[in-house]
């Protein structure tokens, strides 16, 4: 017959923290027990209160405060299993704790905090929380608008970037319209966009692109968009400055940014740049866009006159128009000479200024105004006696071919860019993929 | 191997690079200088920066009265139109006297009420309670969190504060701690809040010193009891020496 070789002993010891009414309270088991057990085993204990109590820790060859405890019987061992008087009910525990099998225990809230012995529920812990078109925002725990813009090119932060949303007035899909901002935009310098030009082109960095279909976007009779109907598309959207792009034709025209925002609102029509042929609008739809950006970003004013307009207010704010010759001479004075940089008015012989007459009719359908003015005259904001920098620019005439922005306007554009960051992010795209991603953003779809 | 690099590097980056912030986007009408709400809600979205030139002036003010934000701005009217291309694309010329703006503003927890001000006049006031995290009651409630709400909410902080207890708030406050509550755990810690009789811990404490007290009287009458018998033996040796010559 096969020797058995047992090594003896494991005895477990339950002990009270409480000697003085150990002998009063203790039950049979509590005694303590002896088992024997096969050498070399491991032998898992397990400490199982009676109601009322709770176990503290172990003691001996065990240690912690896990109910389970293993051993290996590799000699004989003492284990000693400390109990105590527990919890109750709920009342007896902290707050941000309940009363669970006579132990106080922390509550786990699946979306929320312990409060009184149970749950508190946060707004939101998952979209599945929030109303349609909204998610939750988990640092917060509240449901917040998603996002209706999709990415066009996206440069990094932001916070330091200024982001442009474009509005497809009346696109009805991503690709036609993403097709089309690649020429607007021009990242390479192609097509008269709006990276063919200083100071733009050297700053291709500090923009993000977005970009949002709005194939119901509401016109007057008259075609212009109703201005309002913008906030209706992208105010879900990072942005500073909101750039419409309609199939409607009417004449172009911005807002100059909200002082404390960024940036304002341009409309761009391509209807209104296509009037002279397709070929007119797809060589010069991107300066009708740097024209009208000029005035949304930068708060250009218009370097034209325009008979019985009158002159716009707050000029003496604009970098780009003077009412008088000292005026004038603060704002650019420092910048005459430079690419013909000079003071420019439409009317004769004032001293200090150059009279500029334009040698050709700037819309032959109009002709002359009746005061024989024409709108390319010297003058600025609508006016011929007020002083522009020079002869001609984007900010005068967007569609006359061979001029800039020139100097004065290229340095104040300067000076907004100066505000915003070139740093290239990780999520660095280029202009033609539109990219998903960051969570909140939608993916792009193949449409 | 050097683009796995680069592109481990960039996820470990790209939460800091694009850390969203909530901001409130601000829809507001304007009609001939009268105000309303259009629409608010939350959005992820960085928020405008404060400026201080514009006619009008909007603060978000905190449940406490405190000027949380600032910025002030301008309604613009006037539209810059881009110069004609033909007759009938000549003809707009308009000032608006309506309109509607939007004002990308930051968010915070404890913001009471947005107010729009023109020259110190009051124009709009928006509620902004039920975007409110925090209501600066003193008192922990609703969904306010140490995080969300740090001057209602205490308990999380890692300090037991003077308005908690271990019954409160066992995060802050552990068993055993002076905490002006006896809390009756039996965790081996005498509570000092508590009377002997009140906490487990202390009996067993106050019985194991009754255990040592008694076991120190003991040992000191035992040692007396052998010194005494050591000098009565000395004494009895030195009777019988004398006793001898």
């Amino acid at each position: 017959m096969k020797k058995i070789n047992k090594i003896p002993i494991l005895a477990i010891i339950l002990v009270f923290a409480l000697p003085v009414d150990f002998a009063d309270t203790a039950s049979e088991s509590q005694e303590g027990c002896t088992a024997e057990y096969e050498a070399n085993k491991e032998v898992e204990i397990n400490a199982i209160p009676e109601e009322g109590w709770m176990f503290l820790k172990w003691g001996g060859a065990c240690e912690g405060n896990e109910q389970t405890c293993k051993v290996a019987m590799d000699k004989s061992k003492t284990i000693k299993a400390e109990f105590a008087p527990g919890c109750k009910d709920d009342a007896e525990c902290s707050s941000d704790k309940k009363c669970e099998s006579s132990r106080c225990v922390p509550i786990q809230c699946e979306c929320g905090y312990a409060q009184n012995h149970q749950c508190q529920k946060y707004e939101c812990c998952d979209k599945s929380d929030c109303s349609a078109g909204e998610i939750c925002d988990k640092s917060a725990n509240k449901c917040v608008s998603e996002s209706a813009c999709r990415e066009f090119s996206i440069k990094g932060d932001p916070a330091i970037k200024h982001d442009v949303v474009f509005v497809g007035d009346g696109f009805n899909d991503y690709k036609t319209f993403r097709q089309l901002l690649v020429y607007l935009v021009d990242y390479d310098g192609k097509y008269n966009g709006m990276f063919s030009f200083s100071p733009f082109k050297e700053n291709k960095d500090k923009f993000n692109f977005w970009m949002v279909l709005a194939p119901d976007y509401q016109h007057w009779d008259d075609g212009e968009p109703v201005n309002e109907d913008i906030e209706r598309f992208v105010k879900t959207c990072e942005r500073d400055t909101v750039v419409v792009i309609s199939r409607n034709t009417y004449r172009a025209y911005a807002f100059f940014p909200i002082s404390g925002n960024k940036g304002g609102a341009a409309y761009v029509s391509l209807g209104f740049a296509a009037i002279r042929g397709t070929d007119y609008a797809a060589e010069y739809a991107g300066r009708l866009l740097l024209h009208e950006f000029g005035h949304a970003f930068g708060g250009l004013t218009d370097e034209y006159i325009e008979y019985g307009k009158g002159t716009r207010k707050n000029i003496e704010t604009v970098p780009n128009c003077a009412l008088s010759l000292d005026e004038a001479k603060a704002k650019w004075g420092d910048l005459v000479g430079v690419r013909e940089v000079d003071f420019y008015t439409g009317i004769p012989n004032v001293p200090g200024t150059k009279y500029f007459k334009n040698p050709y009719l700037s819309v032959p359908e109009i002709g002359l105004f009746p005061d024989g003015t024409d709108m390319g005259d010297g003058g600025c904001s609508y006016e011929p006696k007020n002083i522009r920098p020079t002869t001609s620019s984007i900010m005068k005439n967007q569609f006359e071919p061979g001029y800039d922005f020139g100097p004065v306007n290229e340095r104040e554009l300067q000076r907004k860019l100066e505000e915003y960051s070139s740093e290239q992010s990780a999520q660095d795209t280029n202009a033609v993929v539109a990219q998903g991603g960051r969570g909140r953003r939608f993916v792009e779809d193949t449409g | 191997m050097k683009k796995l690099i680069v592109l481990l590097i960039t996820l470990a980056l790209l939460p800091q690079v694009f850390a969203d912030t909530l901001s409130y986007s601000v829809i507001i009408n304007y009609d001939n200088e009268t105000l309303s709400l259009k629409d608010i809600l939350l959005i992820k979205a960085s928020p405008m920066p404060a400026d201080k030139t514009g006619e009008y002036t909007t603060r978000i003010v905190s449940f406490k009265g405190d000027l949380l934000f600032e910025t002030n701005f301008n309604i613009n009217l006037d539209p810059l139109y881009s110069m004609p291309l033909s007759k009938e694309t000549a003809t707009s010329s308009k000032r608006l006297t309506k309109t509607s703006f939007d004002l990308v503003l930051p968010y915070y927890s404890n913001a009471k009420i947005i107010k729009i001000l023109k020259e110190n006049k009051l124009l709009l006031e928006i509620d902004l309670s039920r975007f409110s995290a925090c209501n600066e009651n003193h008192v922990c409630d609703g969904a306010e969190s140490v995080s969300s709400c740090p001057g209602d909410c205490t308990c999380g902080n890692n300090i037991c504060d003077a308005n908690e207890n271990y019954m409160k708030c066992s995060s802050d406050c552990h068993s055993g701690q002076k905490d002006n509550v006896c809390d009756k755990i039996a965790d081996g810690i005498c509570d000092p809040d508590c009377n002997n009789k009140d906490d487990y811990d202390c009996k067993a404490t106050s019985g194991s010193k009754l255990f040592l007290y008694a076991g120190v009287i003991a040992i000191a009458i035992v040692l007396i009891l052998i010194l005494a018998k050591k000098i009565k033996k000395s004494n009895r040796n030195k009777n019988k020496a004398a006793f001898k010559m």
